[in-house]
């Protein structure tokens, strides 16, 4: 199944000035990573959700709730 | 996610089990050489405990790799990349089930006489037996810690 495209994390970390880089060492993984759940190509974990939102000082609800 | 911590511990038991199954194996070969004792070839042994100890040594380089790059270790914990490694060797399992089923069945078919008797046929089967039931024993292990 496509994921849908995560506009609201990139918004966020935009919002935040980090670069997909910066993010990524913050939360611990590599910036592909980052690159792919913004484009909605990779579904992540939980705790990497929580890590993403602590982060960029965001909640769960924020980055990834789907009206 | 893995931690790094963990993947640090881990390779450190990777290299001290390669160590000694390659310590084991070549006490054995001087064991032999050394008594009367012998056995099909005693020099297998000697060889065969290469094998752990370049397995420890290429252990021992990443662990090194790890310590010093921190970029590394980052790829190396990354929850994505860990997930496709997982499901890499899950695949490799699966094709290393159907080769030694294969193999069990050609042996059993082609040498029916080997069937219950020989060495062999008995390791083949061990074999395929340890690869269908460990993937459960290792689970329950996990469950349990």
């Amino acid at each position: 199944m496509q994921l849908l495209k995560n506009k609201k994390i990139k918004i966020a970390r935009v919002e935040a000035d980090l670069s997909q880089e910066q993010l990524a060492e913050r939360v611990g993984v590599t910036r592909q990573t980052i690159s792919l759940i913004e484009s909605g190509n990779y579904n992540p974990t939980l705790k990497l959700c929580t890590s993403i939102c602590k982060a960029l000082n965001k909640t769960l609800n924020d980055l990834f709730w789907e009206e | 996610m893995m931690t790094a911590q963990k993947l640090v511990k881990e390779t450190k038991i990777i290299i001290s089990i390669s160590l000694l199954a390659s310590l084991v194996l070549f006490a054995t070969w001087v064991i032999l050489e050394a008594t009367t004792l012998a056995f099909t070839e005693n020099k297998a042994f000697l060889a065969l405990s290469l094998i752990p100890l370049s397995a420890a040594l290429a252990s021992y380089l990443k662990l090194k790799k790890l310590q010093n790059n921190p970029k590394v270790m980052v790829s190396e914990t990354d929850e994505r990349l860990v997930a496709e490694k997982n499901e890499a060797d899950a695949k490799a399992l699966k094709l290393l089930q159907g080769v030694l089923f294969l193999s069990y069945l050609g042996y059993t078919f082609i040498i029916p006489e080997d069937t219950f008797h020989s060495f062999g046929w008995w390791m083949t089967l061990g074999i395929l037996l340890l690869s269908l039931f460990s993937p459960l024993m290792f689970r329950q292990i996990t469950k349990r810690t």
